[in-house]
């Protein structure tokens, strides 16, 4: 549990450091006014979560009409609310949050709401005792100062934070070069604070111009007619009269601050200033103080373990193992980078590769289309059509013996289907028919053609490459078949399964090592250039059996 | 006659004379020779202007390139082209083309009389084409004949897809008969469907019934 004192000075901080929050909050409805106070003031632990959840959801609504400033008043207020029930870790997710949230923002307000920021996280880890990281933003908020009196508050908090870890000397000079800085500045109000707070760390210093600066810090106030600075200034003042011994005028001076206790209206100043008489005699007032200390106490006690009790000790223990942690997953992580890192460029270079080599396939095969169709028509206007011109001139010839026009003739033919085989498609017809006219060109009385589903297959969505391919490697089986197979029977059947053309090829002929030639590997090579499969299963007497998968 | 006057386009000397003699010898007076689709066109064109028409032509598909840039670069073109003025032109393709589906379109579209292919026969068959034109009917020569078959498809019907299936399960033709009526699914008489049957013998080279449904088996079809 933090010891009042802490609380205290807390208390006295937050009222000067947000006013511009506060009236932002003021001109809502009583309900955002009431949510704002208890993040501010935690009491009412219903409240409190519903306020969470209020501002949790403004700065999601916020963030999302990339409405930055407003964003940003939500985390803080977030921020602050967690910080108040002892809640630093998610206090420091937030403001962190915020931080990264204030290079999205480009309001003029935003390098005062990252000097707040960083005054948030400094208080933050001064009360985790994190005083070194603490200096560390309190000095990198300084950066961000604009005006004297900007640097002037941050040198105070700094100030504040060396004088926790009773390094009271720079701690008085840091205060001093504040007031240095504010001189030519009309701030009286941060003047008397500076003051105040110089005071307070020479009389714990011991050092005797505590007074002059208490009481330069006490006129000034005086004219401010600020009772909070005031309360500060007499509980200072008594305290200081009470080391030196001067119990009467310490006990003037904590009457005084009693008094204006009444004024303020908060028992938490009475019950500070009481504290002081206590210490000073002990008598009725004293009695009066315990009943207010006990109350207060339970009301905190209660407030306090209803939000943090455990967060807190937690918070700490949590602090020492997540450095081993952080360390730990660092290591890991540079591993993890390394071999992810290793992964992807394997996982990229193969796909790649792939990728190469497939467009290199198409593109090797639209190719070879192109020249097979050139051979086809060179073979078919020239070389059948000469032999063609032969066979019938001799025909005219009476002499010419009949095997040799035979012989001729068979020339003629198998240059027609050299030419057939390697001939394209005819563009933009109906590939349902023109595959149907291939196919049936190779009928015979001696060897039946069956398709199953041909005419169920949608080709539309085949591209010509496709198409051209399907029908290449068809019309390829069927001559093959023609030749060598002895199939009397040949069936085709087409299947759409699963976004995928099933093509199945059987026929009743001798099996066996069927495809001569480097028919097989053409085939292959054709159907994995658009992406496919095919397989080959063949067994003698049990027939050719072909699957193709596009 | 009915063909006096004939135009003829092809690439090749030899040919050309076969052709050229047999049309004389079945009557024709005139026969204008041309080696380039753009050549016929322009006799073509130049026998119209003078009211003095051609009343066939005999044309190949794929002609030669050579030298001589041509607009119209084959027969579909020269065809398609001399359709539009004359409608009752008698033409007659003359070629080794033989994909069935652009036979088909040459009578489907461009309204050719008669295909003849070639090969050794192609002289008797261009005299049968003629005939075949002096009868009003279309010619087409037996090696592509598919072409022209009014069942394109070689996809095996459903019915017989059931057929087979109901066979292969053990049904004889009266139970496939019945489950026929069953379904819905006609025909269903029981002489059909032995005709059915015998049709798919043919169509599976099949001895009998039970080699039928071994075949269709043996084939993964069912």
């Amino acid at each position: 549990m933090k010891n009042p004192h802490l609380s205290f000075l807390f208390l006295v901080f937050s009222f000067i450091q947000f006013p511009a929050i506060g009236q932002q909050a003021i001109n809502k409805d009583t309900t955002v006014a009431n949510y704002y106070k208890v993040l501010l003031n935690p009491s009412n632990p219903s409240i409190y979560n519903e306020a969470i959840r209020y501002y949790t959801n403004a700065y999601q609504k916020n963030l999302k009409q990339k409405n930055y400033t407003q964003a940003l008043y939500n985390l803080e207020l977030l921020a602050i609310g967690k910080f108040n029930i002892g809640a630093y870790n998610d206090s420091e997710t937030i403001l962190v949050e915020a931080l990264k949230l204030t290079k999205k923002d480009t309001a003029r307000s935003t390098t005062a709401t990252r000097k707040r920021i960083y005054y948030q996280l400094s208080l933050l880890y001064k009360n985790l005792k994190a005083y070194d990281k603490s200096l560390a933003l309190q000095r990198r908020s300084l950066a961000h100062a604009e005006t004297g009196t900007d640097s002037a508050q941050i040198m105070i908090t700094i100030s504040n934070v060396l004088r926790e870890q009773q390094a009271y000397a720079p701690a008085s000079d840091t205060l001093k070069y504040a007031f240095k800085m504010l001189k030519n500045i009309e701030s009286n109000y941060l003047k008397a604070y500076i003051l105040d707070n110089l005071g307070y760390t020479e009389l714990l210093a011991k050092n005797d111009s505590s007074l002059v600066h208490l009481h330069e810090s006490l006129a000034l106030r005086k004219k401010l007619n600020d009772p909070h600075g005031l309360f500060s200034n007499y509980r200072h003042l008594a305290l200081y009269h009470k080391q030196a011994d001067n119990l009467d005028s310490a006990n003037t001076y904590a009457m005084q601050a009693l008094e204006l206790s009444y004024q303020i209206e908060d028992p938490e100043y009475e019950h500070e200033a009481l504290g002081i008489l206590v210490n000073l005699k002990s008598d009725t007032l004293a009695q009066r103080f315990k009943f207010l200390s006990d109350s207060i106490n339970t009301v905190k006690q209660a407030n306090r373990n209803t939000y943090a009790a455990m967060e807190y000790d937690v918070e700490q223990e949590q602090q020492k193992t997540q450095q081993a942690m952080l360390e730990n997953e660092r290591q890991k992580r540079i591993n993890t980078l390394y071999l992810s890192g290793i992964v992807l460029l394997l996982v990229m270079g193969t796909g790649g590769l792939v990728w190469m080599q497939q467009r290199k396939k198409t593109r090797l095969l639209k190719t070879i289309r192109q020249t097979e169709a050139s051979i086809s028509k060179k073979v078919h206007d020239g070389l059948a059509n000469d032999t063609f011109q032969v066979l019938s001139e001799l025909q005219n010839l009476n002499s010419v013996p009949e095997h040799i026009l035979d012989r001729l003739d068979k020339i003629y033919i198998e240059t027609r289907n050299i030419s057939k085989d390697h001939s394209p498609l005819i563009e933009g017809a109906n590939f349902k028919d023109q595959l149907t006219s291939r196919l049936n060109s190779y009928k015979t009385e001696e060897l039946s053609i069956i398709t199953r589903n041909l005419d169920q297959i949608n080709w539309t969505v085949f591209s010509q490459l496709k198409k051209d391919t399907i029908y290449m490697v068809l019309g390829e089986l069927l001559t093959n078949a023609k030749k060598h197979s002895e199939a009397s029977l040949i069936l085709l059947s087409f299947e759409s399964k699963n976004k995928h053309l099933h093509i199945n090829y059987s026929d009743n002929g001798i099996g066996g090592p069927v495809i001569k030639g480097n028919g097989m590997e053409n085939m292959e090579f054709r159907i994995r250039a658009i992406k496919g499969t095919i397989n080959f299963e063949s067994e003698s007497n049990k027939g050719f059996k072909v699957q193709i998968v596009l | 006659m009915m063909f006096r006057k004939v135009l003829i386009a092809e690439d090749l000397g030899w040919n050309t004379r076969n052709i050229e003699e047999e049309v004389k010898r079945l009557g024709a007076q005139e026969v204008v020779v041309t080696e380039y689709c753009d050549d016929a066109y322009i006799k073509f064109l130049r026998a119209l202007n003078d009211e003095d028409p051609f009343d066939l032509l005999i044309s190949d598909l794929s002609f030669k390139e050579d030298h001589r840039t041509q607009k119209l670069k084959s027969g579909d073109e020269l065809i398609s082209a001399v359709r539009k003025y004359q409608k009752n032109l008698n033409i007659i393709v003359f070629s080794m083309e033989e994909r069935l589906q652009r036979i088909r379109f040459l009578f489907e579209e461009l309204k050719i009389n008669a295909y003849v292919f070639k090969s050794r026969q192609s002289i008797n068959h261009l005299s049968a084409a003629l005939d075949a034109i002096t009868n009003n009917k279309p010619y087409i020569s037996h090696q592509v004949a598919k072409a022209l078959e009014k069942r394109h498809s070689l996809d095996i019907e459903d019915y017989d897809f059931i057929l087979l299936k109901k066979l292969s399960s053990g049904l004889s033709n009266k139970e496939v008969s019945d489950y026929f009526k069953e379904h819905d699914i006609s025909p269903n008489g029981i002489s059909s469907i032995e005709k059915r049957i015998n049709r798919l013998r043919i169509q599976f080279k099949a001895n009998n019934a039970v080699h039928l449904i071994s075949n269709a088996k043996d084939l993964g079809l069912i």
